[in-house]
């Protein structure tokens, strides 16, 4: 028997070895990566489905602004026109920042319509808009913590991705990095208006 | 050769414990209510402790309420509440059915989060009444004890329906990959492989056994292996020790 085709057969079932185990860990986390996408598109229409309760609601009070009505569905209807995969993480960043920045001016003016509220006592002491303002924070808060486990799969997939010996087959085995959610600069401290959802956060006092 | 080899693992064993440590948040209490500040009386956090003893048994549910002087510089109580539920694993593993409740005095905050699985039970909207209606009227005159328990109360009131209990505690449930992540579960297999190499070496004792060295290690492994299951046991006695159960950021924060 030939030693030296021996060998070389031996080091290509390696090679394979090693291909199967990466395409195997690879697809593990870029699906962890595709569920927490989920998650973060639940939440995310969670906030969509509160805001015609919402605007109704604030329509009821005398003479309220118009203005940040309109803002408010104007900004809903602009995320619902970014084309984006429900059950798929987008793998084009730019794509991804498009749909940030939609949904980052949906929560301005979200935040926006709720300090108006603030000059409406009579709204402001309805159950119904207490209960909805208790909504929209917890929602809001559910993004943020969606939000970060989406980056930290996406973190763990593309480190997956650079590391030996993976990184040999990753490439060519058709897995490509994930881009992540930006964070907002200041986002890590807490906004100094309470009702600053999202976007465009005002530094602690 | 082999008995080096495991002495690294060992060394390294005892290296990595230190690593894993990462933020420095509070332990995991190891009561269901806990008074880090001093505003309750002693005779109603035992009686409240026992209350939700019970209702873990009764419901599975965990809540748990910890009182503190005040916010860590710089965090806010609805992203501190998060991480604590994180890692303190309130609910078990498979429903996420817990409550954590947080009172930090000085800055007149409380927030009441359900895991995953009593967001049904626990809306948002309810969670900001029992605040708003339940605890801060109390908590303005100064009753923090009398606010905390009616919160309770409310709270076990809206959850008490969800899930249905075994009459015991949960134990913390380990799957076969946590065992085998675990330190102790990779030193076992180490230790396999290292004996399985041994067969084929000279460490084979006279009746076909394996070696002194080898042995001495497994009877240490084993040996460590009882006191390290000692933490996680459920059990009828004792407080809360965290079931897996995580959190999705609902519920609500309020103040006084």
């Amino acid at each position: 028997m030939n030693k030296t085709l021996l060998i070389i057969l031996g080091v290509l079932v390696l090679i394979i070895l090693a291909a199967v185990g990466s395409y195997n860990g690879l697809i593990g986390s870029s699906q962890a990566v595709d569920a927490s996408w989920a998650q973060v598109q639940n939440v995310y229409q969670r906030r969509a489905d509160l805001i015609p309760n919402l605007v109704q609601t604030v329509q009821g009070a005398a003479n309220f602004e118009k203005s940040t009505i309109v803002q408010v569905t104007e900004a809903r209807a602009s995320v619902g026109k970014v084309n984006i995969n429900q059950n798929q993480a987008p793998a084009d960043a730019a794509q991804l920042a498009q749909y940030q920045q939609a949904q980052g001016q949906l929560g301005t003016a979200l935040s926006r319509l709720l300090v108006v509220a603030e000059n409406y006592p009579d709204l402001k002491a309805t159950a119904n808009f207490r209960d909805l303002q208790a909504q929209l924070e917890g929602t809001e808060n559910r993004i943020t913590v969606e939000r970060g486990r989406f980056n930290a799969a996406v973190q763990a997939y593309n480190t997956k991705i650079k590391s030996l010996p993976t990184v040999f087959f990753a490439g060519f085995l058709g897995f490509q990095q994930k881009p992540y959610f930006q964070s907002t600069a200041g986002s890590e401290t807490a906004p100094a208006v309470k009702f600053d959802f999202g976007a465009a956060p005002t530094p602690a006092k | 050769m082999i008995r080096r080899l495991l002495a690294a693992f060992l060394l390294f064993g005892s290296c990595a414990g230190g690593l894993f440590g990462g933020e420095s948040l509070p332990p995991a209490p190891s009561q269901y209510v806990t008074d880090e500040s001093g505003v309750i009386p002693g005779a109603l956090i035992a009686q409240l402790n026992q209350r939700l003893a019970g209702f873990e048994k009764q419901t599975s549910n965990q809540f748990v309420v910890v009182v503190y002087p005040k916010l860590p510089e710089g965090s806010s109580i609805d992203d501190y509440t998060q991480r604590l539920y994180s890692a303190w694993k309130i609910g078990t593993k498979k429903n996420s059915n817990g409550v954590l409740m947080l009172v930090f005095l000085q800055d007149r905050k409380v927030r009441i989060q359900p895991g995953y699985g009593l967001e049904g039970a626990l809306p948002d909207a309810l969670c900001s009444r029992i605040i708003r209606e339940t605890m801060a009227p109390a908590f303005r005159s100064g009753n923090y004890g009398g606010g905390i328990a009616s919160g309770i109360t409310a709270v076990m009131q809206a959850t008490k329906g969800e899930y249905k209990g075994s009459g015991a505690k949960n134990a913390k449930q380990t799957t076969l990959k946590d065992f085998l992540f675990s330190p102790l579960g990779f030193f076992l297999f180490v230790l396999v492989i290292l004996i399985i190499a041994g067969r084929n070496r000279r460490d084979i004792g006279p009746g076909g056994g394996i070696g002194p060295g080898t042995a001495a290690a497994t009877g240490f492994f084993l040996g460590s292996a009882g006191g390290w299951g000692g933490g996680s046991g459920g059990g009828d006695s004792g407080g809360f020790s965290g079931g897996g159960g995580e959190s999705g950021g609902g519920g609500s924060s309020g103040d006084w």
